[in-house]
């Protein structure tokens, strides 16, 4: 075989094991590795095995559900689907100051696991941004808001 | 430095880096602080543009691969490790600005979501690509391997960029147009821009340095890896060390 | 909680800061005497 039409070949097959390979992934094949986290609704469907694993939920933080008790470090909060979550939400217990960011309606990954009263035991919190970039509205804008902003 | 390859690089590069200043500079004393990340969210104007840049550039490396392999010669082999290296190096770049900004947002400095975990399997993947490539003596043998290994890598780039969207995953969506006011638009639009124009600069400049490398590796064939005017010690004598010398 | 991220400048500085001083090393690494031109030319 000659070097040119070797290198063809290798060029050959290795474009088609990058296309199977991208194919597999795509169509879900590697998906069950990849699952971040469970939503409430896939905790409720799995609680079985929920319970006593460690596990990630991710979700919305309901509206009116937020109690923080900075004297004992006691962070109480319910977690949706969307939100407004009336069927699966989760209420979910954790021993950690709220992140800045954490506030009722933001979406949450929380890490920990179930417990069997059916409540989850979050030894981390994290929150998620959304793709949304705003600069600050009047009503929650800080004093040192840049004038020159109105100069571009 | 005569040659045209790295008198452009060196063009792109000063001026990447003064239009991607411009774009920080618009980011961090210009634009507002973002509603809910504060002054923290300035770290966007950094981070997308080094994250577009490095998927380009591995879409141009897996170019220069096909290339590489299709016609053997040695200009594809040049650009392909270029273009790999930068996006390598602004791949681990990405992982640790994101890193430093995922600590104060999302509360935690790492975690293994979808997004994060792909990107690191793509600096891993690269970064062996560019390891394999320093272990290879034999330049045909080297080029091949070299284009066959950034092909299969480059199967990384797709999923890191649908990442956010095939899986559940703590990383926001892509940012639209709809979802960025403009006036953090343009500070990230102008740095994006610098951000590609350096690092073509910097890919012109380091396949100049592999094909003079590669040019000196084939007029000398006989050298052996270990030179001997690389040697400090005397050959004939023992093996003096920092330790006795001091 | 409920509020903007007050302070932070200093993770602003730290990713600005690595990203130009990892590019700018890199470059000095490229244009080195004896990278772009062969040796002894």
């Amino acid at each position: 075989m000659s070097s040119a039409t070797q290198r063809r070949v290798f060029l050959v097959a290795a474009l088609l094991v990058a296309a199977v390979a991208l194919g597999v992934i795509s169509m879900g094949g590697i998906g069950e590795n990849l699952v971040y986290f469970w939503t409430p609704a896939q905790v409720h469907e799995n609680a079985s095995k929920a319970v006593g694993a460690t596990i990630r939920m991710g979700g919305v933080v309901q509206a009116d559900s937020v109690d923080w008790q900075p004297d004992t470090q006691a962070l109480t909060f319910t977690v949706g689907e969307s939100a407004v979550d009336t069927a699966t939400p989760i209420t979910v217990h954790a021993q950690s100051a709220p992140p800045q960011m954490f506030r009722e309606g933001i979406g949450v990954v929380v890490e920990g696991t179930m417990t069997d009263a059916g409540t989850f035991r979050a030894d981390k919190v994290m929150v998620k941004h959304s793709n949304e970039y705003r600069a600050p509205t009047d009503g929650m804008a800080p004093a040192d808001l840049y004038a020159t902003v109105e100069e571009l | 430095m005569k040659s045209p390859l790295a008198i452009v690089g060196l063009i792109f590069v000063v001026l990447g880096m003064l239009a991607t200043a411009a774009g920080h500079w618009i980011g961090l004393f210009v634009a507002p602080p973002e509603a809910m990340m504060g002054d923290v969210g300035r770290i966007l104007y950094v981070h997308v543009p080094t994250a577009w840049a490095a998927l380009i550039f591995f879409m141009v490396a897996f170019v220069a691969a096909i290339g590489s392999l299709w016609s053997g010669w040695r200009g594809f082999d040049a650009a392909t490790t270029g273009a790999v290296e930068v996006g390598t190096v602004l791949t681990f770049l990405l992982l640790i600005q994101g890193s430093i900004w995922a600590r104060p947002t999302w509360n935690t400095w790492w975690t293994w979501d979808p997004r994060l975990t792909t990107s690191a399997v793509l600096a891993a993947a690269f970064g062996v690509v560019l390891l394999m490539r320093r272990l290879i003596d034999q330049p045909a043998k080297r080029q091949m391997a070299t284009a066959v290994a950034t092909i299969i890598a480059f199967v990384d780039v797709p999923v890191v960029y649908f990442s956010v969207k095939w899986w559940a995953s703590l990383h926001q969506q892509a940012s639209t147009r709809a979802s960025m006011d403009s006036v953090m638009g343009l500070p990230l639009g102008v740095a994006a821009l610098g951000m590609l124009v350096m690092g073509t600069g910097l890919m012109l400049l380091r396949t100049k340095v592999e094909l003079v490398r590669l040019a000196h590796e084939a007029d000398a064939p006989e050298l052996p890896p270990t030179a001997a005017p690389l040697r400090l010690d005397d050959p004939a004598g023992g093996d003096p060390t920092l330790d006795e010398a001091t | 909680m409920d509020g903007m991220i007050d302070g932070g400048w200093g993770f602003v500085w730290a990713a600005y800061g690595i990203t130009w001083a990892v590019l700018l090393g890199y470059l000095v690494t490229l244009v080195l005497p004896g990278r772009l031109s062969p040796p002894g030319s």
